[in-house]
């Protein structure tokens, strides 16, 4: 046929590709999110132990080997594929309004997507550096306890260094502020990319949307609540 | 009562604009805002100035030719009304309004506050119809279709093309106008013979025009004067990568 470009780089193909990574990376925060649980509940040994062994689980398996390659390509083809559709639409508009209400008419959040987006991709450059950086490729991991998991092996206390960062009061703010940029993010992103998709049907779209707001809520209040119970129980 | 106005001049495409200041007295809280300015508009041909060029036609909230950003909304300050049906008592005595032309590169200012919306034209032209026989016109109830499909595709259909969805857009996306377009035909049985392609090249033609991407923040439905629903868009991007997915085979 007669013009027909390619399967993203239409306005309504670069949306595609934006829901489609942005609704991988969602649903990866749940998989996060339960480990993340484990340093809430029981004693400080118990958390240790649950924990620990969690974290050496998921690393020890192929499959998730996998899908943290695919997340990794997921969050920067969901960053490139943004500041290709920002570049074009600012090409898109005429001359500045003198006086322009947007207010009136759509949330904030929904207008700033790129925002939030930029201060959760500096939040997970940030949170690497802490944690991955240290515990997957042993930079300034000297000095820091090991811990002898039940397999036998020993690797860095994951959990000894979760609680030693969120004893920092800054870095607690931090990451608090950083999830409320990624629940605004969610609340409007979630429904956003499933409309994106072409979820169409009126009952659908309804239940898309409700959900979509509760995820997000749920989702940030989950990780946020972790670092500020560690600095407070652990 | 009285208004001052804050109105935006220009002379044509290639020239710098800017705000002039007007003051009307003796006003109608019943007029239309188009009749404020057709009345400022006799007292600046009485002076011999030039008067202030703006789109219009039918004065009835029904074509679509009226087109104003008024105190940074388009079509005014209420949801859902044109700018011809805006009313002076929507305004306070003596408020300052701004009226500006609806802004996106694809709707360039001719002069004033009007602009050429033949983008909307041409996304028609690419795709806006349909496969139908020549010579005498069929029995018109000779397909029947279901009352809620026809309903809901003459939702679709109420859009006027006014523009306001772009205006107002953070992106300048003629998504809701380009969607409703789609929708309304995709719903029913005439519309199924470009079904595929109609979709393809109104979305082309849509980008080639230079208008943005759509965000779904849904400021475009709120502005729309014949309340276009949001989910039309849904609609076209479900038919959009349907037809990615037929168009070939």
């Amino acid at each position: 046929m007669t013009g027909q470009k390619g399967l993203f780089s239409t306005s309504v193909g670069r949306k595609n590709l934006m829901a489609i990574t942005g609704l991988f990376l969602a649903f990866f925060l749940i998989i996060h999110l339960l480990g993340n649980l484990t340093l809430l509940f029981g004693t400080n040994e118990e958390a240790m132990e649950h924990f620990n062994e969690y974290s050496h689980l998921l690393g020890s398996l192929t499959i998730i080997k996998l899908v943290s390659y695919a997340l990794y390509a997921a969050i920067i083809t969901h960053a490139l594929d943004a500041l290709l559709i920002i570049l074009k639409n600012q090409k898109a508009h005429g001359d500045k309004y003198v006086s322009f209400d947007a207010s009136a008419t759509s949330p904030w959040y929904s207008r700033n997507m790129g925002v939030l987006g930029s201060i959760i991709l500096i939040f997970i450059v940030l949170h690497m550096g802490n944690f991955w950086a240290k515990y997957k490729l042993g930079i300034g991991a000297e000095g820091l306890d090991q811990f002898t998991y039940d397999s036998g092996e020993t690797g860095v206390n994951l959990y000894k260094l979760v609680v030693a960062t969120f004893k920092m009061e800054w870095l607690v703010g931090v990451y608090v502020i950083s999830m409320i940029a990624l629940g605004y993010h969610l609340y409007h992103g979630v429904n956003a990319a499933t409309r994106s998709i072409g979820v169409y049907h009126k009952k659908w779209m309804k239940t898309m949307e409700t959900c979509g707001k509760i995820f997000a809520v749920v989702i940030s209040f989950g990780f946020a609540i972790v670092p500020v119970v560690v600095y407070f129980i652990r | 009562m009285k208004i001052h106005l804050k109105i935006w001049r220009q002379d044509n495409a290639n020239t710098p604009g800017k705000m002039v200041a007007y003051d009307l007295d003796n006003l109608s809280p019943d007029m239309s805002f188009l009749e404020m300015l057709d009345y400022l508009n006799e007292q600046l041909a009485a002076k011999g100035e030039r008067t202030v060029e703006f789109d219009h036609d039918c004065r009835e909230g029904i074509c679509g030719q009226c087109a104003l950003i008024i105190n940074g909304q388009a079509h005014g300050p209420e949801d859902h009304y044109t700018t011809c049906q805006t009313h002076l008592r929507t305004f306070k005595d003596g408020e300052t309004i701004f009226v500006e032309p609806f802004r996106a590169k694809a709707f360039p200012v001719l002069r004033d506050l009007k602009v050429d919306r033949g983008s909307f034209d041409r996304i028609i032209q690419a795709g806006g119809y349909i496969s139908a026989m020549t010579g005498m016109a069929p029995e018109a109830n000779s397909i029947p279709i279901h009352h809620n499909i026809s309903e809901s595709a003459f939702d679709s259909a109420a859009c006027i093309g006014c523009g306001a969805c772009v205006a107002t857009c953070k992106n300048s996306s003629a998504a809701l106008f380009t969607s409703a377009k789609i929708s309304h035909l995709v719903k029913l049985p005439q519309g199924e013979v470009e079904r595929q392609e109609r979709v393809i090249m109104m979305v082309n033609q849509h980008d080639d025009e230079g208008f943005g991407s759509c965000t779904h923040t849904g400021a475009c439905a709120v502005a729309c004067p014949q309340e276009v629903s949001l989910d039309n868009i849904a609609r076209m991007n479900y038919e959009y990568n349907r037809a990615l997915c037929e168009i070939d085979s």
